[in-house]
Parts: C-alpha cells; sequence; structure tokens
C-alpha cells in the first residue's frame, strides 16, 4: 500500500527525470541541475537535486548546510533500529531558559552556545563523557536581558576558517578559536540602546560573517550585518527601511512583481519618519546557493503591531530578500504580505532545493511562514509558484500568484481601538522560527507547525528608545479542532499534506532534521524527543526529555565511527516562557498574549537546560 | 506505613524461638527487648536474603518504595531489590528526566509512594508529584510552598533542600524559610504548615524531616550565622509543635532529665550546655541539626548528631561547648535526652557531626551488639553502642592529623595541640578541613557484605581564628579558612570500610574531585553514587569493581534510590544538580579568583568549574 502511494506520487517526477536524461530539457535550468547532482544523497528522488554540500559526518553551519535541508545523508540508524536509541551523554548548562538552536559537530568536539550569557562550551567527543574541553565566556551586558522581547535565547552559530562564530544578546558577533576557545575578533553590531539584541545564528559564506537582529517589538529598524571573517570588520549593512541606498537597492534590483518595483520604497511605503523605527528585523535564518551566488533571508514584522499608526505597505517588512554575499546587493524581493496587521514574522529558513515544477527542473526556495502558507518561490527571480496553506488560516483566502499579493480579509484586519476576533494563524503564526527539515528521499517538507488563533486590538504607542513599542492588545487559544501542534509532511511538488502528528495541548515548537536513514527527528513542548517514520509519519520511538524541547536537533558521526543525534532540552523563548515562573498564567495577555494559548505548559514542563545525545 | 514497633517485635521473638530453636536464643532476645541489656538478638525479622552472619537489621529495609529519606529507619540506604545486578547493570539505560528548572545544588531524594514519584526542589521548595504509571512518567501536581526569598540570603551554602518523608498519607518536608509542611500525597493539598524557625535571626531549614511514633522530627540549620541548635517534635495529625530539644542551654532547654545517662564522665554533669560556654555565648553557640535522623523502633530511640559551634573562632567560646558536636539519643514522644556523646569538644574546626547514624545489630568482639555507627567530619568512623552510648572503636577513614586517635576508656580524642586554631594564629596542615572527610552525604551499609560505603574527601586547611561580632541575621564565622588537597594526593575516594574489623576493604580514587554524594547499596550487590563531575556509577559491592556508569548533566551531590516501577521492574533514580557547600564553587556568581570563596572550599577544588556546569534534573535508570 505504501510502496504503491510512493511510486504513485514519483511518477511524475519519474517522467521528468527521464525527459531530463534523454537531455529533451531546455534552457539554463538543465546546466544549473544538473551541476548541482554533486550534492545529491543516495535515494534522492528523481527530479530532485539537492543545491549544497550536505552534513556528512559533522555539523557546521546552523542548519547543517547552506540549503537549510537540516537533511544529514547519515543512515546507521534506520527505520528498524532506531527503538534502540539510548541516551548516551548529557550536559547541563545551568541556564534555565529557552534553548533554542543547535550545537555544532567539527573536528570530534561538539560546540554548545548557550543561552544568555552566552557561553560558548566545548565538548570533547573522543574521551569518555565527552568531558569539557574549554569554555570561553564573552560576559555580555546584563542591559540585554531586560530588552530582549522572548527570553534570552540564542540561535547556534557557524564553523569557519578553525573559528566559531556566534552573537550574544548583547549585540556582540565573536569568533573564538575552535581549538584553544580563545577569541579571535569581537564586534559590536548593534546599540542596546535602541533595544536591539541579536538572538540569530550567524552564517559564513566564504570570508563573510552575516548576522541580523532582533527587537521589532522595540522599534528597531532591522538590518542584515556583513562582517570579514578574519577581522570581524563591518563590510556592510543591509537595512530593511529607507532608502535604496540604506537597503543596498541598486541597478541590478529585479524584484518579480510590480508590487515590489520602485524607488525608495523603503521610505515611500511609511509615513514619515516611521521607516526608522519599523522593524523588519532578521533574526532567523540565512540560507545561501553557491551556485547562483545568492544568499536568502526573511524580515520580521513591521513596528508597530498597531497598523493604524504606520499607513503604507511599510517595506521591507515580513520580506524574503536575495542578495550578493559580497556586495550586500540585493538581486530581488518579495514582501510577503504588505501592511502587516497580525505581526506575522517572515524571517524563517528558507529551503533551497531544485525540484521539479509544473512539468520542468526548477531552483526553488521553500519558505513556511507564519502566515501559515508553504510559498514556494523561483529563487532566480523571486516569482510565487504556490502558496498553500498549511494551518487554518482566516486572515486572507489564499494568494494571487501574478501579483503575488494575498486576497486579505478585510473582517480580520486589525485596526486601532476595534477588537479583530478569530484571526487565523495568530501573532505566533501557522509555524514559528523553528525550521523545517526536507528529505530529498521523500520530497517532503516536515514542518513544526501551531494550530493557535487570536484577538486582536491595535493600541495607541508611543515610542521610547529601548522599551518596549509594541502597540496592540492580543488574546491567543487553540484553533479550529481544538489541537494546537502539529509536525506535518508536506508534500513540496503537490503542495499539500501526506499525514502529521497532532499534539492536542501545546504547538509543536522544536526545530526537525530528517536522514538518510528515513528517520526525521522532532520534539515537543511536553518534552518527548520523537523518531518518526519519514515516509508514513508512524511514531518509531520516543524519549521523555526532561524538559520542553525548543532546540533543533541535529546528527553527528561520533570518533567512534558511530552515528549520534543530540538535541537540546530546555523549554523558553516566546510560546515557551510561559514554562517560566515569572510569567503567570492568570493573565492571558502575558507573554505578548501567548499565555491564553499555552495554560497546560506549565504543568507539563518545567524550565530546563540540557543537551541531549543518543545513540544505538 | 507507620511500623507498629511493639508488635513486631513480639512476633520476632516468637520466630527467634522457632528459628533460633535454642533457649539461649530466647534468653538474648528477650532480654533486648525486655530488658535493652547490652545484647542484641541473634535474628531479625528484617534480615534479607544473603545477609552475613552476625549481622541484623534493625528496621524494615526499602524494598518496592522508597518512603523515608534514608529508605529506612536505620539509615542504611539499603534496598532489597535485586533485579540489577553485578551482571547485567551494564545494560542500564536512562528512562527517564526531569528538570527542576533550577540550577542549585539538588541533594537528598526522591520518595516513591503508590507508584507516585515525590521530588522536593531546592528553593523555592516545589514538591512536584510524578505519575510513574504513565509514559514519561508526567506531573500529576505540584505543590508551591511560597517560600520567602528572605531565607536565600542567610542560606549558608546554596540553597538546597534533602528530601521529605512520607507518612500518614502526607508527605512531610522543610521549607529553607522555616517551615515544615505536610501535603495530601493523593491531591498536593496542603494539609498543614508549622512555622519552625525564624529567619531574621538567620534560620534556614535544609534537612529532612524523619516520622517516629507518629512525631515528626524536624532541625535547624545556620551555624555559620549563630543559630542555637535545636531538634524539634511536631504532632504528624496537625503539625503542632509537642517539644523542643535545644543543643545549648540548660537541661530544662536541652530535654536532659533523670533518664539521661551519658556513657562518659565528661558528658555527664547538670546543665553542661551553659557551663561550657563563656557566658552568654551559649545562645549563640550552633550545635545545628542539619543532617540524618535515625529510629530505633526497638529501643524507641532516635539519633541525631548535632553541628559545629559557632563562632568557628575557639578562643571566643572557652569550655567544651556542649552540645555542639555531639550525638544524641532520644525518646522520640517526649524528646527526653537517653544519652549523649560529644565526639570533640570545643572544636576549633568547624566539625559538624549531623551525619548519618546507621543502626545495625551486630556481633562486636564475640558478642551480639547494637550498633550506632557515625562517619563524620571528623574522618573517624565511630562505632558505639547504641544503647549505651559507649564509644566501641573509632578509626581514620581519611589522613587525619587534628587528632591522634581516641581514649575508647574516656571517649575524648588525642587532640594534637599543634593543630589547635586561635585567634590570629594561622594553623596549617589540618586534615581534614572544615569540609570534613565527608559530608553530609550519607554512607550505605550492606548487610550482604558488611560494608559501609562512604563517600569521602582528602581535603586538608589552614585555620585562622579572627575575631567574629554577632548581629543578628548575619555571618558570624570567626576565622580565615583555606581548604587544599596535599600535593600529589587524590582528592576524593569512595571507601568500603569492614565494620567488623575497623578497617578499609577496597576504594575508589578522584584525582580531583572530592566525593560528594550519597551512596545506594542493593541486595543485587551492586552499589550505586555519583562524582562531582557528573559521573552516575554502578560498583561491585563486593570489590570495587566499576560495572557501568553515565555522564549526567552536571554533578551529583545527591542520593540515589531505587525502586520497584508499576510494570514490576527496578529503577534507580537519582539527582543531578551540583551545588552545596562544596559544589557551589561550579556557581557563576562564586569568583575562581578568590581562593577563600565559599567558606573557603573554592581553594581545594578548582578543576569544578572546569569540569561541571550547574544543573538541575532527576534521572531514572532501568533497562
Amino acid at each position: 500500500m505504501q510502496q504503491d502511494r510512493i511510486i504513485r506520487r514519483l511518477l511524475p517526477a519519474l517522467l521528468v527525470a527521464a525527459l531530463f536524461s534523454l537531455g529533451l530539457t531546455i534552457g539554463h535550468s538543465t546546466k544549473t541541475v544538473a551541476a548541482a547532482e554533486n550534492n545529491d544523497a543516495p535515494g534522492s528522488q528523481p527530479g530532485i537535486h539537492m543545491v549544497s554540500a550536505l552534513p556528512n559526518g559533522q555539523w557546521t553551519l546552523p542548519a547543517g548546510d547552506y540549503a537549510n535541508t537540516r537533511f544529514s545523508p547519515l543512515h546507521q540508524i534506520t527505520t528498524e533500529n532506531v527503538k534502540n536509541l539510548h541516551v548516551v551523554s548529557m550536559l547541563s548548562t545551568g541556564i534555565p531558559h529557552g534553548h533554542e538552536g543547535q550545537p555544532l559537530v567539527v573536528n570530534n568536539t561538539m560546540y554548545v552556545m548557550t543561552p544568555f550569557p552566552n557561553n560558548l562550551l566545548a565538548l570533547d567527543l573522543t574521551k569518555p563523557g565527552t568531558p569539557l574541553k574549554w569554555t570561553y565566556k564573552p560576559n555580555p551586558s546584563n542591559r540585554a536581558v531586560g530588552i530582549a522581547c522572548c527570553d534570552i535565547v540564542n540561535r547556534g552559530g557557524s564553523y569557519a576558517d578553525g573559528k566559531i562564530i556566534y552573537a550574544t544578546l548583547d549585540d556582540n558577533v565573536v569568533a573564538v578559536d575552535a581549538q584553544t576557545g580563545k577569541e579571535v575578533w569581537k564586534t559590536t553590531i548593534g546599540d542596546m540602546n535602541l533595544g536591539e539584541t541579536t538572538t540569530g545564528a550567524p552564517l559564513v559564506v566564504r570570508n563573510i560573517v552575516y548576522v541580523g537582529d532582533s527587537g521589532g517589538e522595540l522599534g528597531v529598524r532591522g538590518k542584515l550585518t556583513a562582517l570579514d571573517l578574519k577581522t570581524g570588520k563591518i563590510l556592510w549593512r543591509a537595512y530593511n527601511s529607507g532608502p535604496d541606498t540604506d537597503a543596498r537597492i541598486g541597478p541590478d534590483f529585479k524584484p518579480f512583481y510590480k508590487k515590489d518595483q520602485g524607488k525608495d520604497l523603503g521610505v515611500s511605503t511609511w509615513t514619515p519618519d516611521q521607516w526608522k523605527v519599523g522593524g523588519g528585523t532578521i533574526w532567523g535564518w540565512i540560507s545561501y546557493d553557491p551556485e547562483l551566488n545568492l544568499i536568502f533571508y526573511g524580515t520580521g514584522n513591521p513596528g508597530t503591531w498597531n497598523a493604524d499608526l504606520r499607513p503604507g505597505e511599510n517595506k521591507w517588512s515580513i520580506t524574503i530578500w536575495a542578495r550578493d554575499p559580497t556586495t550586500g546587493y540585493a538581486k530581488w524581493a518579495y514582501q510577503v504580505e504588505p501592511h502587516d496587521a497580525f505581526d506575522y514574522d517572515e524571517i524563517m529558513e528558507n529551503v533551497l532545493v531544485d525540484m521539479d515544477w509544473g512539468g520542468r527542473p526548477r531552483k526553488l526556495l521553500i519558505h513556511p511562514g507564519r502566515t501559515g502558507y508553504v510559498f514556494v518561490l523561483d529563487r532566480e527571480t523571486g516569482e510565487v509558484l504556490s502558496a498553500e496553506n498549511f494551518v487554518p488560516v482566516t486572515w486572507s483566502r489564499g494568494y494571487d500568484l501574478k501579483t503575488g499579493l494575498p486576497n486579505i480579509d478585510e473582517t480580520k484586519q486589525t485596526h486601532l481601538g476595534r477588537v479583530a476576533k478569530g484571526i487565523c494563524p495568530s501573532s505566533t503564526g501557522g509555524k514559528e522560527f523553528v525550521p523545517s527539515s526536507f528529505s530529498p528521499r521523500t520530497g517532503m517538507l516536515y514542518i513544526p507547525a501551531h494550530n493557535t488563533c487570536m484577538d486582536y486590538e491595535g493600541i495607541q504607542v508611543n515610542y521610547i528608545a529601548g522599551t518596549p513599542y509594541l502597540g496592540a492588545s492580543v488574546n491567543m487559544y487553540p484553533g479550529p479542532g481544538g489541537y494546537q501542534g502539529e509536525l506535518i509532511a508536506w508534500d513540496v511538488a503537490k503542495a499539500k499534506p501526506v499525514w502529521s502528528i497532532k499534539d492536542p495541548d501545546l504547538p509543536v515548537y522544536s526545530g526537525v532534521l530528517s536522514t538518510g536513514g528515513d528517520v526525521v527527528f522532532y520534539g515537543t513542548m511536553e518534552g518527548w524527543f520523537r523518531a518518526v517514520d519519514a515516509h508514513s509519519g508512524q511514531i518509531l520511538w520516543q524519549f521523555k526529555t526532561a524538559s520542553g524541547i525548543v532546540g533543533d536537533p541535529i546528527t553527528y558521526m561520533g570518533p567512534d565511527g558511530k552515528q549520534y543525534v543530540a538535541v537540546y532540552s530546555g523549554v523558553g523563548g516566546w510560546m515557551g516562557a510561559v514554562a517560566f515562573p515569572s510569567i503567570s498564567t492568570d493573565d492571558e495577555y502575558a507573554a505578548l498574549g501567548v499565555t491564553g494559548a499555552m495554560k497546560k505548559l506549565k504543568e507539563k514542563s518545567a524550565p530546563g537546560d540540557l543537551l541531549y545525545v543518543f545513540s544505538l | 506505613m507507620s511500623l507498629a514497633s511493639e508488635s513486631s517485635i513480639s512476633r520476632f521473638v516468637a520466630i527467634a524461638v522457632t528459628v533460633g530453636g535454642g533457649l539461649s536464643a530466647l534468653l538474648i532476645a528477650g532480654c533486648a527487648v525486655q530488658s535493652g541489656a547490652a545484647n542484641a538478638p541473634n535474628s531479625s525479622n528484617y534480615d534479607v536474603p544473603g545477609t552475613l552472619p552476625g549481622i541484623h537489621l534493625v528496621s524494615p529495609t526499602a524494598k518496592g518504595e522508597w518512603t523515608q529519606p534514608a529508605g529506612d529507619y536505620a539509615n542504611t540506604r539499603f534496598s532489597q531489590l535485586d533485579q540489577i545486578n553485578t551482571q547485567n547493570v551494564k545494560g542500564l539505560h536512562l528512562v527517564s528526566t526531569m528538570s527542576t528548572g533550577i540550577p542549585h545544588g539538588h541533594e537528598g531524594q526522591p520518595l516513591v509512594v503508590n507508584n507516585t514519584m515525590y521530588v522536593v526542589t531546592p528553593f523555592p521548595n516545589y514538591l512536584i508529584a510524578l505519575d510513574l504509571t504513565k509514559p514519561g512518567s508526567p506531573q500529576k501536581w505540584k505543590y508551591d510552598p511560597h517560600a520567602s526569598n528572605r531565607a536565600v540570603g542567610i542560606a549558608c551554602c546554596d540553597i538546597v533542600n534533602r528530601g521529605a518523608v512520607y507518612a500518614d498519607g502526607k508527605i512531610i518536608y522543610n521549607t529553607l524559610d522555616d517551615h515544615t509542611v505536610a501535603v495530601n500525597a493523593e491531591t498536593g493539598q496542603e494539609v498543614w504548615k508549622t512555622v519552625v524557625g525564624n529567619p531574621e535571626i538567620a534560620e534556614t531549614e535544609t534537612m529532612a524531616p524523619l516520622v517516629a511514633k507518629d512525631v515528626v522530627l524536624v532541625g535547624v540549620s545556620g551555624g555559620e550565622l549563630g543559630v542555637r541548635g535545636r531538634l524539634q517534635g511536631l504532632d504528624l495529625k496537625t503539625g503542632k509543635i509537642l517539644w523542643r530539644a535545644w543543643s545549648t542551654g540548660s537541661d530544662a532547654d536541652v530535654r536532659i532529665g533523670p533518664d539521661f545517662k551519658p556513657f562518659y564522665k565528661k558528658d555527664q554533669g547538670k546543665d553542661l550546655g551553659i557551663s561550657t560556654w563563656g557566658p552568654d555565648q551559649w545562645k549563640l553557640g550552633g550545635g545545628t541539626v542539619w543532617g540524618w535522623i535515625s529510629y530505633d523502633p526497638a529501643l524507641n530511640l532516635i539519633y541525631y548528631g548535632t553541628g559545629n559551634t559557632g563562632p568557628w573562632n575557639e578562643d571566643q567560646r572557652p569550655g567544651d561547648n556542649k552540645w555542639a558536636i555531639s550525638i544524641f539519643a532520644r525518646d522520640p514522644t517526649t524528646g527526653d535526652a537517653k544519652w549523649a556523646f560529644q565526639v570533640v569538644p570545643h572544636a576549633g574546626w568547624d566539625y559538624d557531626e549531623i551525619m548519618e547514624h546507621i543502626l545495625v545489630d551486630m556481633e562486636w568482639n564475640g558478642r551480639m551488639r547494637k550498633l550506632l555507627i557515625s562517619t563524620g567530619k571528623t574522618g573517624y568512623v565511630l562505632v558505639l553502642d547504641r544503647e549505651t552510648g559507649e564509644l566501641l572503636s573509632a578509626e581514620p577513614f581519611q589522613p587525619v592529623t587534628w587528632s591522634h586517635g581516641y581514649d575508647l576508656k574516656t571517649g575524648s580524642p588525642n587532640i594534637d595541640d599543634s593543630k589547635q586554631t586561635h585567634m590570629g594564629k594561622k594553623v596549617t596542615g589540618i586534615c581534614p578541613s572544615n569540609i570534613g572527610a565527608k559530608n553530609n552525604q550519607p554512607d550505605a551499609f550492606s548487610p550482604r557484605t558488611g560494608l559501609l560505603y562512604i563517600p569521602a574527601h582528602n581535603i586538608c586547611m589552614d585555620f585562622e581564628g579572627t575575631q567574629a561580632n554577632y548581629i543578628a541575621g548575619t555571618p558570624y564565622i570567626g576565622a580565615i579558612v583555606l581548604n587544599y588537597t596535599p600535593r600529589g594526593q587524590d582528592q576524593g575516594e569512595f571507601v568500603a570500610w569492614d565494620i567488623a574489623r575497623a578497617k578499609k576493604v577496597w576504594s575508589i580514587k578522584e584525582k580531583q574531585l572530592a566525593l560528594y554524594s550519597g551512596v545506594l547499596a542493593t541486595a543485587g550487590d551492586v552499589v550505586f553514587y555519583g562524582t562531582l563531575d557528573g559521573w552516575f556509577r554502578a560498583v561491585d559491592a563486593r570489590n570495587g569493581n566499576m560495572l557501568w556508569q553515565f555522564k549526567t548533566g552536571s554533578g551529583i551531590i545527591s542520593n540515589p534510590m531505587t525502586y520497584l516501577g508499576p510494570d514490576g521492574k527496578q529503577y534507580v533514580a537519582v539527582y543531578s544538580g551540583v551545588g552545596g557547600a562544596l559544589g557551589s564553587i561550579a556557581f557563576p556568581s562564586i569568583s575562581d579568583d578568590d581562593p577563600y570563596a565559599a567558606l573557603g572550599a573554592a581553594y581545594a577544588i578548582p578543576q569544578i568549574k572546569k569540569t561541571t556546569v550547574p544543573g538541575g534534573a532527576l534521572y531514572v535508570f532501568g533497562f
């Protein structure tokens, strides 16, 4: 039965692959797709090609690869033997706060970046119990704790050129010698006095470090900063609002849609000066396509949440960018939602894959976002090829692929002094920043999703530098069907779900890992770490970790030649912060409105601070 | 689960007659019960399979549940469970974990009653009930005593809690801010809550209560802040305080009456709790009770020890300073003392004697005796006759320089005067240090091997008395102390001690870190303990062979326990979360630049910051 289904699903792809091999496909796609084959994993479905080298034994980048697939070809752990998985090693960080992100594994050393105070711990994987080699302490300023909107999280780092590079909450990027733990350089990239913090994981491409910023709830003006890998010197900045020069928009800028074309839209789509406190921060994930030589990333919500205070489309908030990694100049941009009125950040991962689409191979960018849609874009041009919802959506009724615009439901549009009810998804989105994973062996995207809706009222807000600049009263609650979380296996080619695992009480708020063994790993906010069959969604194994999981699993080869899987267990972040003693469940509006939806978290998970390592 | 001691004893007499079959058995057993004479019985209905000849257990040892801090009244920390044995322990795996979210010292141990596990966290001292019948053992409820933050600033040595006791359908434990709470074990509702101390004069509560004869026994902490030590008896039903027995002051305050028969002359006399001090100094004299309490149902006596004298500067308190550093035997119902034995008179080294007292009946010099075994900070294994308080043996289990053994005739140590500390004089090379040859982390005793398993440290110190001035609610220490392990020596040692022969049989050394976890012995002849760098270990009870180990997330300073799950399988549980007096050096707030930090312990253990990180999780292991 299952095999039949798979073959049926594969048929179109098989046909295209056959044509392709006969040399019948034409155009530049052929050339580029063929080149990408070098990265393919065994068992990849015909017509699917990987864009960048997959992690094979190590884990040196936040997502394991440039393309953000979070797919590892390692296959010692299979659907057959995963039931024998055991915890083999653990490490506390001593910081019972949200443990987002993932460790790195390089040269038989594991690197753990903790929540604030953002210590970097190096563990020697060659020794029993993986003892600490060293701890690097950046000693960040406490000032950052008070201005971080959603817990004191950190989403990890990158390894490059013998250095571990990550960002600290107090707006520094540090490069630490991976061998010795000595600081190589440290660069200040933001200003806490303006409410800026840094939580995203930097990505390194060749000799440049890319890092965004956080603080969309405090009137921060979002930007991407590029630093020299050797020295930490700032090379350029690309802002998400303001004139074209600030946004690094030049003659090469070719947005696909008319709505994104024009001069200085980062100024003209705002009322005067509002763009200076307009949000559009970059606190999620960055992707890179080595062949097109483009980086891709999304921008966060416009500020304030009260949309009436900022008439206009508010570019370039909630936008996906393609940029030249060397110059920072934009190749294209696609604003996912103009004039957002729901706090829909679109800083989520952009998964890059070459696939057959509409009968021909195309270079795709797949973006499952807070809006509740899976967007499939042509990453060469920024054209939207598909936008189908993966969770219940009420704020709009689909996308017009001709204009690139959502068909917004005006009754759900939020305004100052008016409570708009039944908006789905809520501000926390159909999914959060916690990243999905794509397996070329199944053609499926595994999406950690939530089914949360909200009532939303815009309120007056005044800007005071370095303080919350929110402007909305938000109350969240479980969406239609009453369940809260869902791991969704999404068939990218068919743009629809294949299977899902629902969580009745809590959102799925962990990243996902898929592997060459066809085992998909993810965690629940209650603390279950699960292995499921990539094809069928059958739960093959689970282990109850000590706290809710909001981290992203990784896998690597140990020095003993065995495959290991690692994940953090430590609830926190925006939705997870409800587990903290400092957040009262009596206040439904607490934690930026999520408390109403998260009442069960307190009884299901205590804060924690652990790294778990599993193996057979 | 209250023990009907009298009826079980009379039943045991009958069994002794039947089984022993001889007149002598009847006579001996009868003697023990009726007259309380020195002879102990030949067998016990608490004995477990494989118990060595000549060894008898005093109270029922833990089996499927774990209802008392030590698992039993006698503080053996021996479990009858034997599914996990020396052959199969290598197959042990982590089956469940739970965070407390409090990265501080996790001392003590959980309880298991009626397929529910009860975890008491460090401050703010939540009580968490976990349903063992469900996958992942989810939380049933969480009780929050809303402990006052005031307590955090006055706790000397981290914000630890050493566990709870189950009795009469209630989980009973102490909060750091000086309350004893009784919580309905089913519902999590508070049954009663009693104020047992005053944070304004720096009293805190860290110890695990014991329940004997429907009396809840509660001590006090704060010996470094001029607290006057005491034990209190609370009514199990209502929480009402029934009696207080102070560790200093008049005989009336100490509950010394006509029944008081200390074995040694040095402990005899009227109002010694006043006359052995400078005027009024006894009011701030320490002798706190922050460790473990034992109970002998047959003798109907509780046993516990008292802490250091205060302040540490001994020149401020001339005299023997009774009843600091003393072992007491008391009637649990009245609190009245039966005997006392001061382990060290006028101590100048901060040697608390609040450690566990293991009760066992054993052959000693050819005849059965009722023993009390105490392994203390002093570095000695003290063996006493628990009926009389007579010291039968005192042999060092770690290097000792402060004294040259004990005079068993007088019950006094032969103190080395060159190691006696004084104000303004730096005395070097005192062993053990104020952290002791072992700390509050309890030993285990196996009746199958006759061995005591001691988590020990080899740490010495330099000590200089300084003037201490009393301000209520603030530190009242009076010494500059530097701890260290002598160059070239190992710091930690897991010691297997043959009680009958009073000597070490084997040991496992830890090069750089003290052994600072409790111990569990089992009928599977597997002994469990943890290390300060987070290894949880299973060793062969007979030869010390390391059979299995698992690296937990943080250093282990708690006490392993074992129980039967609802599936009939044996599990072992332990906390991982470094802290406490010695382990708090791992905290970011303790600087490694200051060798005198953490009451002088920091210098001894620089390695701790490099090898472990604070944490706070429960680990459950099984097959």
